[in-house]
């Protein structure tokens, strides 16, 4: 019986058999001994809270007060609701989780790719935290409806490992009862079942309660009972210890999942494989996959950002198949026709500047738009083809720019001359001024190369292009007269009316592009910093037809 | 020969010392401090003594198992066990078994006087011992307590105190709770023992002067094992079994059994060669090695510990003795940096940025921003660009990643603490917040070459010096 569970795990999770018996190991019988704590490293989406999950609702999801807890603590922030959420799940049946709701292959159930989509992008982002938290929350209102237990007041430590206790004590008697009914090897007299309580993110536990972690990791010892507390991190054991030490936990590393190239059972497609949309050609979904994996693993290793990437795109690399504008093993053709949305993909989708709905939206209404054209001229259906290879992406380009260019705030021309000033104030060194904006110089504005190398030498640099130019560095603080001199300089008409330049800074302020160090009661002497990138002062200076890198001293 | 019931029996038992929840067979190296602490719990329970004292030892070296080991040997001793009428006979016996109680607080759990006080409370009426209300306020229950602990004589039943980390208590406000307690222990109205458990070696300086006075001044020290021999004995002791381990029968007349009840007789029989085998599992060459670098490394038994959970969760009816070989990986696996590990897998921009930031080190710029690592990514891609190599030297293309790709990488590095914020309150753009690595550069040089998938032009830039 057991051994079908644990091929079964293997199944749903490729790779991972390895880690699978190692925890199936340490767990042993339910009432073996089981070491006092464990630690599961490793990167993000490796499977590690999946895995765990799997494992323990699999062994031990049927018996009736729950064997284990599964905490976040991302959303059990103090150790009050820890504790409480820890004791509640205790005493509770366990939820009803099966393999399939927690394995990689939740997300492809569904056929219609628009939906499955969304689920992935659900599932993905949030781990399906979100949905136990909803669960949790739901519970915790209404205690009387699902459950025989009501929600437990736990609010320090001292309380927590009596109720520990009080837990593990609660089960020698109904396990003795439960014992015969079932024909397996009974456990010894007096010794109750393990219980597991597994800690996801447990970075977060050091900012909960100093003596926590300690406390948890020999809980063991504490209660005196039979408890393994498992926690889960992306980060190594040594950022946990504390100051006076304690007890070590066994340390059990997710290693990345590998793609090798010279064997056809890839890890890493056969779980890409798992998020197959019904209804579509499986070479042709794999081969996709295989090309995505490969563009987007040089920078990120995340699977769950592949996936997303890959059920947004591929309605994309499949639209040509399905008008029958290419054959499906036209691979160089498909190819070329999904590259250019790769890069599209790479700045705007990886990095989230727009929302994956509306990305899709837009490329879909783009690809369609250039359908309907297709449409709408038939009689040069023979160019469209062409057209749409290539030219879809280049329009979808120009639209994006274009979004881009509304991004930049449009700002009031002498406002935007302010602005322009402070960056100068922030990254020229003051010494330069005189150079760079003084009226009765006759190179003002104009310093040659040559000076600036001279202007570098006698400032203790030893060349331009350094590895320590302000450039890098950033913004450093100016008084603001400074900036107002530079600002009256790089302006050529006259500003009649002060007041108004000053009410100009403080809007600035207030929009955070400039940041103000002094303290806001302090009147005199206001010193800031510019808090704006070169790449929008640059395209700040254009919009104003100013050279600002004539005025810019060390800019690369 | 071995049955499935035997081996999950053996395994439990080495399972559960290796988790310490039952004790090894024998102490080794310590005997001389358990006697003590030993010889002072008894003198409490037998002559009404009140005593105080602190072990102190680092961790992992024994001092919660002299406590444990003290108490059950006391249990034997001196606990009456329940229901047990005095019958006549044991009248004269009966003077010299004396019931005792045992109150055993941690300053990890108690973090403060007033919780455990608490905890005193729920322990002493678990007990059944006392029928005093659990009023809530520390003022209230403190004197109730202390009138209760005061008011006895040499005739009551003696308690024993075990104060876990004791150091944490001395930190609590006042140390009210330590003042009391050993101010009971001192004044000698109640026959107490204060038994405080501590790594800190310097947890007496730790007490007010009014605390202090009153303390006795015992203190033992446990050390770790203090020679290979000594450690291997204890290694070994965990993983040997015992006749109690597989229910044996130690009793005179049940040893005639043994003779003639094969059952007996083939657990017998599994103990030997179990035990033979953990023997000449000692004496492998291999397997020795492994033990004495644990050893050379930190001589804590934990160590061992931990590392042999695997090998024995492993035994089965096909594998029924630990071999060597089971060891030799996850000796191996305890050996590796687990920073390594984990930076095996991060990508192959992650890994570039991390060379910038070993270049930026190794030039004396140990607090460093994502700009500054950016530059230095540009150039080396620049010259990668130039040179042609970045085109198709390994079938992989090299491409500069825009700003903001490159930042997000960045960004992962921090959320995985492998990067850190050189001050506290930095305000300003993310871009220039200054940062520390929390890498050597050896280690990141180590990555490079374990990295599966680095092209050798990025291998070239990360050996480089500047």
């Amino acid at each position: 019986m057991s051994m079908s569970k644990q091929e079964q795990l293997h199944s749903t999770f490729p790779g991972r058999a390895k880690q699978i018996d190692q925890i199936l190991g340490f767990m042993g019988k339910p009432w073996t001994p089981s070491p006092p704590s464990l630690l599961i490293n490793g990167n993000s989406s490796l499977g590690k809270t999946a895995v765990v999950k799997a494992v323990l609702s699999t062994m031990l999801g049927q018996k009736s007060p729950s064997r284990y807890a599964f905490l976040d603590c991302v959303e059990c922030h103090t150790p009050r609701l820890i504790f409480e959420h820890a004791i509640y799940q205790f005493r509770n049946a366990p939820k009803e989780t099966c393999l399939s709701k927690t394995g990689p292959s939740s997300s492809s159930s569904s056929g219609n790719i628009q939906g499955s989509l969304k689920v992935t992008m659900g599932d993905v982002r949030q781990g399906g935290n979100t949905g136990i938290a909803n669960d949790k929350s739901r519970k915790r209102k209404r205690p009387s409806t699902r459950i025989n237990h009501a929600w437990d007041k736990c609010e320090n430590i001292n309380e927590f490992v009596e109720w520990c206790r009080r837990i593990c004590d609660d089960d020698v008697d109904t396990e003795s009862a439960d014992a015969e009914q079932q024909d397996e090897q009974r456990p010894p007299r007096g010794q109750h079942d393990t219980r597991y309580l597994v800690l996801d993110r447990a970075e977060r536990l050091r900012d909960t309660a100093p003596t926590l972690i300690p406390v948890l990791m020999r809980l063991q010892e504490l209660t005196g009972r039979s408890i393994c507390v498992i926690l889960i991190t992306t980060i190594v054991w040594e950022k946990f210890r504390s100051k006076t030490g304690g007890y070590e936990p066994i340390i059990l590393n997710f290693p990345q999942y590998s793609k090798n190239i010279y064997f056809v059972s890839s890890v890493v497609l056969s779980i890409l494989e798992q998020d197959l949309p019904e209804s579509e050609d499986k070479e042709l979904y794999m081969r996709f996959a295989d090309l995505v994996y490969d563009v987007f693993q040089r920078n990120c290793k995340d699977l769950n950002e592949i996936r997303h990437l890959i059920a947004l795109l591929f309605p994309l690399y499949i639209k040509p198949v399905k008008e029958g504008k290419i054959q499906k093993h036209e691979g160089l053709k498909l190819h070329r026709h999904i590259q250019a949305y790769f890069v599209e993909a790479m700045d705007k989708l990886y990095l989230r500047e727009i929302s994956s709905t509306e990305w899709s939206e837009r490329a879909l209404a783009i690809a369609s738009g250039s359908s309907h054209h297709k449409v709408d001229s038939s009689g040069h259906s023979e160019t469209a083809p062409h057209r749409y290879v290539t030219g879809a992406p280049g329009s979808e380009r120009a639209m994006m720019t274009a979004m881009d260019v509304q991004n930049t705030f449009d700002l009031p021309y002498y406002t935007k001359f302010i602005l322009i000033a402070s960056f100068l104030a922030s990254y020229n060194p003051p010494r330069l001024d005189m150079r760079y904006f003084a009226k009765v110089s006759n190179q003002g504005g104009k310093m040659t190369k040559r000076a600036k190398v001279s202007a570098a030498k006698r400032h203790g640099h030893d060349q331009l292009g350094s590895k320590l130019r302000q450039q890098l560095l950033g913004p450093k603080t100016f008084p603001i007269e400074r900036m107002l001199a530079i600002f009256y300089s790089i302006l050529d008409e006259d500003v009649e009316e002060n007041i108004h330049v000053h009410t100009q800074i403080a809007s600035l302020v207030s929009l955070r592009l400039l940041q103000r160090i002094t303290p806001m009661d302090k009147l005199d002497s206001i010193k800031c910093k510019c808090n704006v990138s070169y790449d929008t002062i640059k395209a700040l200076a254009k919009s104003t037809k100013f050279d600002i890198d004539k005025y810019l001293y060390d800019f690369v | 020969m071995a049955t499935e019931e035997l081996i999950s029996m053996a395994k439990s038992a080495i399972l559960a010392r290796l988790s310490e929840q039952s004790l090894p067979p024998y102490l080794v190296g310590i005997e001389e401090q358990y006697k003590k602490v030993l010889g002072l719990m008894k003198r409490t329970i037998e002559m009404g003594e009140s005593n105080s004292c602190l072990l102190m030892g680092p961790r992992g070296t024994g001092k919660t198992m002299i406590i444990h080991q003290a108490l059950q040997d006391l249990e034997k001793q001196f606990r009456i066990p329940a229901g047990q009428t005095i019958s006549d006979q044991d009248m004269e016996l009966d003077s010299e078994r004396k019931d005792f109680m045992v109150i055993q607080l941690n300053g990890l759990v108690q973090t403060d006087d007033r919780m455990a006080l608490k905890e005193i409370m729920r322990q002493l009426s678990r007990e059944g011992e006392s029928e005093m209300d659990t009023s809530t306020t520390f003022s209230d229950s403190l004197p109730s307590l202390m009138s209760f602990l005061k008011a006895g004589t040499r005739a009551q039943y003696p308690i024993i105190f075990i104060l876990d980390e004791f150091d944490l208590f001395a930190q609590h406000t006042k140390q009210s709770l330590l003042y009391n307690l050993f101010d009971v222990a001192q004044s000698a109205e109640w026959p107490i023992a204060v038994v405080g458990v501590t790594c800190r070696m310097d947890a007496l300086e730790l007490l007010e002067k009014r605390v202090k006075s009153r303390f006795s001044h015992r203190h033992y020290y446990t050390y770790p094992p203090r020679n290979f021999y000594d450690y291997v004995e204890v290694c070994q002791n965990a993983l040997l079994l015992s006749q109690k381990d597989l229910d044996i029968c130690q009793d005179d007349d049940a040893y005639m059994d043994i003779v003639w009840n094969s059952d007996l007789k083939a657990k017998a029989a599994f103990m030997n060669e179990f035990n033979r085998r953990v023997r000449s599992l000692f004496e492998d060459g291999g397997f020795s090695k492994i033990v004495q670098r644990i050893f050379d490394l930190m001589k804590d038994v934990r160590g061992f510990y931990r590392l042999c959970f695997g090998p024995v969760a492993e035994l089965s009816k096909d594998n029924p003795y630990l071999r060597p070989s089971q060891f030799y990986e996850t000796g191996l696996q305890q050996r590796v940096d687990n920073k390594t590990e984990l930076l095996k897998g991060i990508s192959l921009l992650e890994l570039s940025l991390l060379i910038a930031i070993k270049q930026l080190v190794e030039r004396e710029t140990v607090t460093f921003n994502f700009e500054m690592v950016y530059d230095d990514y540009k150039d080396f891609m620049d010259m990668a660009v130039v040179r042609g190599s970045g085109g198709s030297s390994d079938g992989v293309s090299l491409r500069l990643y825009k700003k903001a790709v490159a930042l997000k990488a960045f960004e992962h590095l921090v959320e995985a603490e492998l990067l850190r914020p050189a001050d506290v309150s930095s305000k300003g753009p993310k871009e220039y917040r200054m940062m520390r690595v929390m890498l050597d550069s050896s280690q990141i040089a180590d990555v490079v070459l374990k990295h599966r998938d680095c092209p050798t032009i990025v291998a070239r830039w990360a050996t480089r010096r500047p």
